[in-house]
């Protein structure tokens, strides 16, 4: 936002409480979003069909994209850690800085982002479209409550999904480094493995999980929020799926950093 | 339906592909930190932990046998440490074995070795404790590496000084060192060395030709060595003469030694004129008394010569001489 060259003009000031005002006006929306969610989804009728059908949709649709970039993300991590470990004559050690990297943080990270890219702004463009095309209007007309039908069920299939791509994607990542040490050196899959393994942790996998649902959530709470809440008809609609895509980026961020500091406060890591 | 049933179908296969993903790595991590397998504790009372973390490896003779599960302060000086190891080894780890604080590779995790003894004892139970030995801390190495390091470093500088001192003096060490001619020099008595390594060569030859000769008992060392039974004969001969000769020169020496006796206790003449000053003194002045008699009798035979009585009869003498 510029501001203009006089600081201290009335237009300059209101501008940025402007701001801060839609800011934290936005924050509460989407805090009373999530509220709703959770009350939503305790109570019945729960719409377990759309739910599957969803999880379909956003996890086993985005598994191609997911897979092959960790694939690569792997590979090169691997082959650009590599250089620096043979100078200080720690190649053995590649297994295990990879294996760590990817499972801490790379892997749900990346992974996160590529959904919140893929599904984020896929789910807001969609409920964007829905909402200016009245398609919600009339299912409230006709009785149907369309956020538990249309919210919750993408909810909680980016927040079950999310999770299961990142176990996928790390595992994808970890045999595309694996794969990479194979290109450089004579080493078994076996031993990669051990290496790995006996590097990682509990406190390596279970917070990874446990953040990777948070990013789930964090997706789909976004994607539909904005979705849902679409103004401006059919440009609104790219809007919202821009937003969706940029605030759930920005929470993944956030959420990581949020976790690292739970993690280590607990001495975790 | 068949569709929504075949999306159904792979969605499970994709979710249960994550969670079985899921299961085998937290069953490997836990594998790997023996949480699945029967195991046995054992204790060891540290005085240093040295960044002991719990989960950190135990290693009995260089295998992976367990994990640190709990690190505990009992008092101001001593830290438990409790190890959880598997009980495949249990058969072969023996309670007089040493545990020590290492560390994996140069920078790697803390890891705690056990170190079997060499002396046979009874075999571990659980709960039992080992003996701490001294840990090989990586921090105490690289501080004895910087004092290496300082040595070397001191050394090298001496040893720059000592050679500018030498360059600089062109003394003896330069000449030897830095001179070139020196070094045809030294070609030359190696040359010359190589000719004397090759004539004491031949007069080795010449020497065992000569030795296998005399063996032989040709020549005449040859003959004289070989025919020892005239050599025997002329040896004992000589050696009978020269007892002989010995024993005469001996019974010679005490009789000069009876008679320097005799001297020395002033018997006989010669020992009463060595030994006895009276009468040495005695026979000076009879010597002194007879040599004036001497003297007078000369005066007197000259008087007597130029008497008339005797006159003509000395001079019938001296015509007669």
């Amino acid at each position: 936002m510029a501001i203009d060259s006089d600081p201290n003009s009335p237009g300059a000031w209101s501008r940025v409480f402007g701001g801060m005002r839609k800011f934290f006006a936005e924050a509460g929306d989407i805090s009373a979003f999530a509220i709703r969610f959770f009350r939503e989804i305790l109570f019945p009728p729960y719409e377990f069909r759309e739910v599957i059908r969803q999880s379909y949709e956003i996890g086993y649709k985005s598994f191609s994209l997911v897979g092959i970039t960790a694939f690569i993300i792997g590979l090169v991590l691997t082959l650009q850690s590599r250089p620096t470990l043979v100078e200080f004559g720690a190649e053995a050690w590649l297994p295990a800085m990879v294996g760590i990297s990817i499972i801490r943080e790379i892997g749900p990270v990346i992974t996160a982002l590529i959904c919140a890219g893929k599904i984020g702004s896929g789910i807001g463009a969609e409920l964007g479209s829905m909402r200016v095309t009245e398609q919600i209007d009339a299912m409230e007309v006709s009785g149907t409550n369309p956020f538990k039908y249309i919210v919750v069920s993408r909810m909680v299939a980016t927040t079950v999904m999310v999770p299961v791509l990142v176990i996928l994607g790390d595992t994808i990542a970890l045999y595309g480094s694996f794969i990479a040490v194979k290109l450089k050196g004579a080493v078994s899959l076996k031993l990669f493995l051990s290496q790995v393994f006996e590097s990682i942790d509990y406190g390596d996998v279970i917070p990874s999980i446990v953040k990777s649902v948070f990013f789930g959530f964090a997706i789909g709470l976004t994607g539909c929020f904005k979705g849902y809440y679409t103004k401006k008809g059919t440009a609104g609609v790219g809007r919202s799926a821009n937003s969706a895509v940029v605030i759930g980026s920005l929470l993944i961020f956030i959420i990581d950093l949020i976790a690292v500091q739970i993690t280590q406060f607990f001495g975790i890591f | 339906m068949a569709k929504e049933t075949a999306r159904h179908v792979r969605l499970g296969i994709f979710v249960m592909a994550g969670i079985v993903l899921l299961i085998l790595g937290l069953y490997l991590i836990g594998n790997n930190k023996n949480l699945w397998g029967e195991t046995f504790r054992v204790y060891v009372v540290f005085r240093n932990a040295s960044g002991l973390q719990n989960g950190n490896n135990v290693r009995f003779s260089g295998i992976n046998a367990g994990t640190v599960t709990n690190i505990e302060m009992i008092n101001d000086s001593s830290i438990r440490v409790e190890m959880i190891l598997d009980m495949s080894i249990k058969p072969y780890l023996r309670k007089n074995a040493v545990a020590r604080i290492g560390t994996d590779g140069l920078m790697g995790n803390k890891l705690v070795n056990i170190e079997p003894s060499s002396v046979l004892s009874e075999v571990i139970e659980d709960g039992d404790t080992l003996t701490a030995g001294g840990s090989t801390d990586t921090a105490q190495i690289l501080k004895k590496l910087d004092e290496t390091a300082g040595n070397v470093n001191s050394i090298s500088s001496d040893i720059k000084t000592i050679t500018e001192n030498i360059r600089r003096s062109k003394g003896s060490l330069y000449s030897v060192l830095l001179d070139t001619t020196i070094a045809s020099r030294l070609n030359v008595s190696i040359d010359n060395i190589s000719e004397m390594t090759e004539n004491f060569r031949n007069f080795s030859t010449a020497l065992a030709d000569m030795m296998a000769e005399t063996k032989s008992g040709k020549g005449l060392l040859g003959s004289v060595t070989n025919d020892t039974s005239m050599l025997y004969r002329q040896l004992r001969n000589a050696v009978t003469l020269m007892e002989k000769s010995g024993k005469d020169l001996s019974e010679v020496t005490n009789g000069l030694n009876e008679s320097v006796k005799k001297l020395n206790q002033g018997h006989g003449s010669a020992g009463v004129l060595l030994n006895d000053s009276v009468s040495a003194m005695e026979l000076k002045n009879t010597i002194s008394n007879l040599d004036s008699s001497v003297y007078n009798f000369n005066e007197n035979m000259k008087a007597l010569q130029e008497s008339w009585l005797l006159r003509s009869y000395f001079r019938r003498q001296k015509k007669s001489n």
